[in-house]
């Protein structure tokens, strides 16, 4: 029942716009000059997050971070580099050793 | 549980300097953090956060003329121009002040009608629950920012995306697509995060923060015998409309701060001010947005009814440590309850220590370029979603609804219903379903129940109040809101 009251009133209000969208901006209107920055991020972090569970924590994270760094924004590889490997000890320091939250060891054995 | 108080409020800060960093995408990333806590530990740290990022966000706004945060709007326009005129520490200082009063008042106000609205509530039923629940997101609709329409849209969204996962009364599986971590439902840290946290920084294309950082001097933070006199009112103000404000459902601390702020310039002397640095329109709004934090707790914890994401976020973060907030809190885990209290008198005492001094050190923060502080902010936010469950599919879904959320933005829509509905779809469908257990099917129980009756009552009279608006299409507030 509730996913059917929930669905209904979506369409019910989805009917709304429609109906009453004629004065408003039109859909061209729209800018969308960021959409490959999005989309590269997207793409950058689908690939990370699917190595994941794989290749653990610390690798998965300097790799998404220095290609977010040199491929999106064009930095620096030997300071991306470094910037991104002092990144992830840091935040593995952090959370794996301070906070003892368990992070993903993957084909690492620490 | 003072150690606790501070980490909170120290993150706070920093979440509501840094543009892209929300409230709410700082505490859903923070929560897996406070797992490891009991309950009250963990509400502490992450209430700290939410209302210590109300005073974070007026440092940007006042030295950068860049809202941390979308409560911090009115407080760019005079708080820039004072400190464009020499007096940034002036305008900080009674930023920070007036924050302390109206989060010391919102607290005092919470202690007072807290309890004793609980204990109103208790006898509440399943019906009375429901309308309840309806009212709370029609006047979610009602005060919101973006469109009446719209709002309900995202809501039956949020309400939608709440019915995946095991059915509560039937036990059979919806829409899980043979996805065992569907059986759950969908988490509200991964659509959160996602919507927030990621689709933030999927819509703010890489950028520089601009050079010209005003960097007050300390002996310069304390402002002159007048702009004390031009400040008091407008704190005192601002504190009683925020806290009225923020018991209403809605994006109370956003709206707050633009109503403070029309208030103050309309009863104004010299109103011609506004804009050019009037002390009034740093006052005003910085008090309003604070006491509004305070105010969104009363319903939060008393009636166990969240008013905004963030409120429904720390309640998920209360029902992750099992204790379920409502009328029952006060009563069955007053621990958490006046510990919760207790450490926001001590938070906004120590937000003002944190604030005056440090704001130098905070304003170098500022210097690093967006371009390494978002793959930061991605990597905390894949830490934050998987550390809950420790499941790859919440990295997904935090992924796909940082689209959605980048999408929604291009379209005009607000996420932040979608995830109050997302919030109270399992409590919404569980009273509904039990009203109607009740009366054997008969939606007529809604209508025969006199508190029902009149909470339904109300809710119409909202929807005809926005439908006669809309057909006058009067200028109201709403639309002079969208302006800035």
């Amino acid at each position: 029942m509730m996913p059917k009251l929930a669905a209904g009133l979506m369409m019910l209000f989805a009917a709304c716009i429609a109906l009453a969208g004629g004065p408003g901006p039109r859909l061209s209107s729209i800018d969308w000059s960021d959409r490959w920055h999005a989309l590269l991020l997207v793409v950058i972090t689908a690939i990370g997050i699917s190595f994941y569970q794989r290749l653990g924590f610390l690798l998965t994270m300097s790799l998404l971070v220095f290609a977010l760094l040199v491929i999106v924004e064009r930095r620096n590889a030997l300071i991306a580099a470094a910037y991104s490997v002092a990144l992830t000890l840091f935040a593995y320091w952090l959370f794996g050793k301070a906070l003892k939250s368990p992070l993903e060891r993957g084909v690492l054995w620490f | 549980m003072l150690w606790y108080a501070f980490l909170g409020c120290l993150v706070g800060t920093l979440v509501g300097m840094l543009p892209g960093v929300g409230p709410l995408a700082g505490i859903s990333i923070l929560l897996p953090l406070t797992f490891g806590l009991d309950a009250t530990r963990a509400i502490v740290m992450l209430a700290g956060i939410y209302y210590g990022s109300q005073y974070g966000g007026s440092t940007t706004s006042i030295l950068l003329r860049i809202p941390g945060e979308a409560a911090s709007v009115m407080t760019c326009i005079d708080g820039n121009a004072m400190a464009k005129k020499g007096r940034a520490g002036a305008a900080l200082c009674i930023a920070a002040v007036g924050s302390f009063v109206a989060g010391t008042f919102g607290v005092l106000l919470l202690t007072v009608v807290a309890p004793p609205l609980a204990l109103f509530a208790l006898g509440f039923g399943p019906p009375e629950y429901t309308t309840l629940l309806v009212l709370g997101l029609i006047f979610l609709a009602y005060m919101s920012t973006s469109s009446l329409v719209r709002t309900l849209l995202m809501a039956a969204l949020g309400l939608l995306l709440g019915t995946i996962g095991i059915d509560v009364m039937t036990g059979h599986f919806r829409y899980s697509f043979d996805i065992a971590e569907l059986g759950d439902g969908l988490g509200i840290v991964p659509v959160a995060v996602g919507l927030f946290g990621l689709g933030e920084i999927l819509s703010t294309p890489s950028r520089d923060v601009p050079k010209q950082v005003i960097r007050p001097r300390f002996r310069e933070l304390w402002p002159s015998r007048l702009e004390w006199r031009q400040s008091a009112a407008p704190i005192a103000r601002g504190s009683l409309l925020g806290f009225l404000i923020g018991i209403i459902p809605g994006s109370a601390h956003i709206i707050s701060s633009f109503m403070a702020y029309a208030l103050e310039r309309r009863i104004s002397r010299t109103p011609e001010e506004f804009g050019k640095g009037a002390v009034a329109g740093v006052a005003g709004p910085e008090s309003a947005n604070n006491a509004a934090a305070t105010g969104a707790f009363v319903p939060m914890l008393a009636l166990g009814i969240p008013t905004g994401p963030v409120t429904a976020v720390l309640m998920a973060a209360l029902l992750i440590h099992g204790v379920p907030p409502g009328p029952t809190l006060v009563n069955d885990h007053p621990d958490v309850f006046w510990g919760f209290v207790a450490s926001m008198y001590v938070g906004n005492l120590m937000l003002l220590a944190l604030n005056l001094p440090l704001v130098g050190l905070f304003v170098n923060l500022l210097r690093i370029p967006y371009a390494y502080l978002y793959p930061m902010i991605i990597m905390f936010c894949v830490i934050g979603v998987y550390e809950v469950n420790h499941s790859i599919v919440d990295i997904w879904i935090m992924l796909i609804m940082g689209g959605v959320g980048y999408a929604l933005k291009k379209f005009g829509f607000d996420p932040a219903p979608l995830v109050l509905g997302l919030v109270i779809a399992p409590i919404f469908e569980m009273s509904l379903r039990q009203s109607l257990i009740m009366s054997d099917g008969a939606w007529l129980i809604f209508l025969q129940r006199p508190v029902a009756l009149a909470l339904l009552a109300l809710s119409a009279g909202l929807l005809v109040l926005a439908a006669i608006g809309y057909a006058s299409r009067r200028k109201d507030w709403r639309s002079k809101l969208e302006a800035p």
